[in-house]
């Protein structure tokens, strides 16, 4: 039935928005053969940008030929610019004539092979194409008399550095993550997979930004089928701007009317790696270090970088201990609302008079308790995050104290809740990844069990898990391997196994090659020889 | 093509279980059926060669019309007629339905909320169960799928906590009053099996349908597996007379648990199970009607018809019966073994019958 809705509205957004084709760039003629044209047209596009840089020269000795390099401050690395290009057109070049003599229609090829001494030279045809070049960074030579002008690849602008991500740290495994660069992000990726089977797709998202996107996958391992679909959805992305991977994440994903991401993120290259090895796709995307990784089940929110690298047991219980904390946060106020509100004769005597006693004189009923504490924990929670860190302080401090001592004291609410609440707080940073699901989750509880209690409860599980269950991502269903139950893929979802039995890649995803490695690779101490001489 | 999903025969399998199994949780119709003593288990038991018995005409029309469901097969064998039979199964569907939801009200208002009215409840599980059924099938099958090892494992667990409570004396005599009331028994459990009608209408719908045989066999096996322990430990921690007057017997027994006064009070866990498994009955019975419905009237889309079809199910599951004791009437052996029979078996046998005669098959497509 939502999915009607969707279709429908999603219709009809199509007929409202205005799908007129574009206006012709009036920048896509070729370059002119005369110098002149070409910069007055350069300059007129660029007319008021004042971090243009047009350089005019004169190159040559004999026959003197005018030239100009163009380039914007900022994005170029000035000391390839003045040493490997503006030196070499004007010194260089100059001692090639003086030996040889060239020339003025051989003037262009020997700047590309012989003068430029820079890594990356292509040719641009097209003022468009000078345009978008200069704009990304790179450096343009136009020289009279052709209209070919050559692009130099200059980029280099001020970057952080490749740090500890702070969203998700470890104690054990690689610290560096991602950056805003996307030659750093592909750089740190190709660190990790030294395999030329890595493919990295580059296009160009946003009619205003041009954000250079990139999708990352290991040919071979992934579905093909996968690649065609997300190049399919992001090649449909026609918008203004993308500013960061959550704009990107908005137009490709499977189910826009659902609180559940059906695309996963991180900011960890090694994160990054071990998906793109399971076979799923990683986008990149300039400017953010957040990468998005399809398809995105919702296992893998209790799946950290750490349970790999640590030994298999302790990994299995942190596991259990997530699952654990995920349903805490999710069903401990409804529960605690529908046992004081509907079914107290649950409750063990005695646990029953200590709640009834704390609750002794409160004026609101249970639920609004709830609701009421869930609302003042996400405005701290909020206000935490955006404060500068010292005033930070003084907000949990506030919370803390008045909230949780006073509003007790004061009688204003029961201590039971305060209890329940910092629980669900608690428990809901223990798995990170999907604290926002918590929290819907949460909230349909909650008020489910404040109207029907625990059949209440009940009723939005099935709701809940039926809309789970029916969720896919880039066509593999959201709940696998539970549902579909697929038993071997469970390995790595109920428990983590060794690592010398992990043998087949997550079938699901990879089922294209599922075999990760040899089987039989479990350690033995070597045969007999040793026993024998203790 | 009215429903695109498929399933897996797993998920065929637990489905039978399910479906069957989570009333038996609650009601236990079967501890009223002749023999009406310690026999019951053994009725179970024997009850598995009686279901088979009972399933080989459903499943036979079912793999001769490979991908069409029993109402397209009707109409196929019978032509106009076939419409008749088709409305026939529609109405079963949906009777299965408004009765599924009219036990759970029943319990939900006669133990925990006895000041609720029974509509609440049996509006707001409709409401939930639609939104299943718009899903499809194999979103239905799915949560089936997660749920129905819960629902074995938690049974698993009452039994263990509750076996040292158990006196398996209370078993004895065997076979009190001869073979004949405990074979009765076997045909009264057997035609509560109203899911091997699962294979006629999801057939179609199976990834592989060869193993539709043996999916219907080992969910039947599972059902009665779990159909025999459930009756041993209620027999055993009550006493024959005692089991058979109560209403819930198995919660009865869930209730006694009590283990180092600390383990106590399962029974809250096990009625949240046994809803959430009563819900994937619910939303299976109700999306076969949809289905049948569209099937019978040739729609494009089934969607369109579930909360009409809703509307007619909520009624009548408040109409159907005054109280609890006119719904125990309708679902004692006396009634509902003839009337559930009918559409298992004896019109799926007229339909192969009919069938071969006329040599009907699909044709290849």
């Amino acid at each position: 039935m939502f999915h009607k809705t969707g279709q429908i509205l999603s219709r009809l957004i199509k007929q409202w928005s205005p799908n007129k084709p574009r206006p012709a760039a009036d920048q896509n003629e070729p370059l002119s053969s005369s110098i002149q044209v070409n910069l007055n047209k350069i300059s007129s596009v660029f007319a008021n940008a004042s971090d243009l840089v047009i350089r005019q020269l004169q190159i040559g000795t004999r026959e003197q030929t005018e030239a100009f390099v163009v380039y914007l401050d900022g994005l170029v690395e000035k000391t390839i610019v003045n040493d490997n290009i503006l030196e070499p057109l004007t010194l260089e070049l100059r001692q090639a004539q003086a030996n040889g003599g060239v020339s003025r229609k051989r003037v262009l090829a020997l700047i590309k092979k012989q003068v430029l001494s820079v890594g990356q030279v292509k040719e641009a045809t097209t003022v468009q194409a000078v345009i978008d070049a200069v704009l990304s960074g790179e450096t343009v030579i136009v020289i009279d008399g052709s209209a070919v002008a050559l692009v130099a690849n200059t980029r280099g602008w001020e970057t952080r550095g490749v740090q500890e991500p702070p969203t998700e740290s470890v104690v054990r495994g690689p610290r560096e993550g991602f950056t805003e660069t996307l030659r750093t992000n592909t750089a740190l990726l190709r660190r990790k997979i030294k395999n030329i089977n890595l493919k990295l797709e580059t296009m160009k998202i946003g009619k205003q930004t041009k954000t250079d996107v990139c999708i990352a996958y290991l040919k071979g391992i992934v579905n093909d089928k996968l690649v065609e679909e997300v190049k399919r959805r992001l090649a449909e992305i026609d918008t203004d701007s993308i500013l960061e991977s959550g704009y990107i994440e908005q137009f490709i994903e499977d189910a826009p009317y659902s609180f559940l991401p059906t695309v996963g993120n991180t900011e960890k290259p090694d994160i990054a790696a071990a998906k793109l090895l399971e076979g799923r796709i990683v986008i990149l995307t300039d400017g953010t270090p957040f990468a998005l990784t399809v398809p995105y089940l919702f296992m893998e929110a209790f799946q950290s970088s750490e349970d790999y690298y640590s030994r298999p047991f302790y990994s299995t219980i942190v596991r259990w201990i997530r699952f654990t904390a995920f349903f805490l946060s999710v069903f401990s106020p409804a529960i605690y609302v529908a046992l004081t509100t509907f079914h107290p004769e649950m409750l063990p005597p005695a646990l029953l008079i200590s709640m009834a006693a704390a609750r002794e004189g409160t004026p609101f009923p249970a639920i609004v308790e709830a609701l009421g504490m869930g609302v003042i924990y996400e405005i701290l929670r909020e206000a935490g995050i955006r404060l500068p860190k010292p005033i930070g302080q003084a907000v949990s401090i506030v919370g803390a104290l008045v909230i949780g001592e006073s509003a007790v004291t004061a009688g204003l609410i029961g201590a039971p809740m305060v209890i329940v609440i910092s629980i669900t707080a608690i428990a809901s940073f223990v798995v990170p990844a999907i604290s926002d699901v918590t929290a819907v989750m949460r909230l349909i509880l909650t008020v489910m069990a404040g109207i029907f209690g625990q059949y209440g409860i009940m009723m939005a599980v099935a709701g809940i898990l039926t809309h789970m269950v029916s969720l896919r991502s880039l066509g593999v269903p959201y709940l696998s391997p539970l549902a579909p139950t697929n038993i071997p893929d469970l390995k790595d979802v109920l428990i983590r196994a060794p690592w010398w039995a992990m043998s087949t890649r997550p079938r699901v995803i990879g089922w294209h090659r599922p075999v990760r490695q040899k089987f039989h690779l479990k350690p033995e101490p070597p045969s007999d020889t040793n026993r024998d001489r203790t | 093509m009215l429903e695109d999903g498929r399933i897996t025969d797993r998920q065929f399998m637990l489905l039978i279980i399910v479906s069957r199994l989570i009333l038996s949780l609650t009601y236990l119709p079967a501890l009223n059926s002749p023999p009406e003593n310690q026999d019951v288990w053994i009725a179970g038991l024997l009850s598995f060669p009686v279901h088979l018995l009972l399933a080989v005409p459903a499943y036979l029309l079912a793999q001769r019309f490979k991908d069409r469901s029993i109402i397209q097969s009707a109409e196929l064998i019978l032509g106009k007629t076939g419409k008749i039979i088709g409305a026939l199964y529609v109405w079963f569907f949906l009777h299965m339905t408004a009765l599924t939801l009219r036990q759970l009200s029943c319990y939900l208002t006669s133990v925990p909320y006895p000041e609720t009215p029974a509509p609440v409840f049996i509006i707001v599980t409709a409401l939930f169960a639609a939104l299943a059924v718009g899903y499809g099938v194999e979103t239905i099958c799915r949560t089936g799928e997660i749920m129905t090892p819960v629902v074995m494992f938690s049974i698993f667990v009452v039994i263990i906590l509750i076996a040292k409570d158990m006196d398996l004396k209370a078993l004895a005599p065997m076979l009190e009053k001869g073979i004949a009331p405990v074979l009765h028994g076997a045909l009264t459990i057997a035609a509560r099996t109203v899911e091997i009608l699962f294979v006629t209408m999801l057939l179609p719908y199976l990834n592989q349908p060869g193993t539709a045989k043996k999916a219907m066999a080992w969910g039947i096996f599972f059902f009665i597996f779990f159909f025999t322990i459930i009756t041993v430990s209620i027999i055993t921690t009550f006493d024959v007379e005692q089991a058979i007057n109560r209403t819930f017997p198995f919660f009865s027994t869930v209730r006694l648990i009590s283990i180092g006064e600390f383990l106590e009070r399962i029974d809250a866990v096990h009625l949240g199970i046994w809803i959430l498994g009563l819900f994937i009955k619910i939303s299976i019975y109700y999306y076969l009607t949809a289905l049948g419905a569209a099937q019978l009237f040739n729609l494009q889309d089934y969607r369109p018809i579930v909360l009409p079809l809703g509307t007619i199910i909520v009624s009548l599951s408040v109409l159907q019966a005054e109280n609890m004791v006119e719904l125990r009437e309708f679902t004692s052996y006396k009634v509902w073994t003839w009337y559930a029979l009918f559409f298992i078996t004896f019109l799926p046998l007229i339909l192969l019958v009919v069938a071969v005669l006329r040599r009907r098959e699909v044709q290849a497509r």
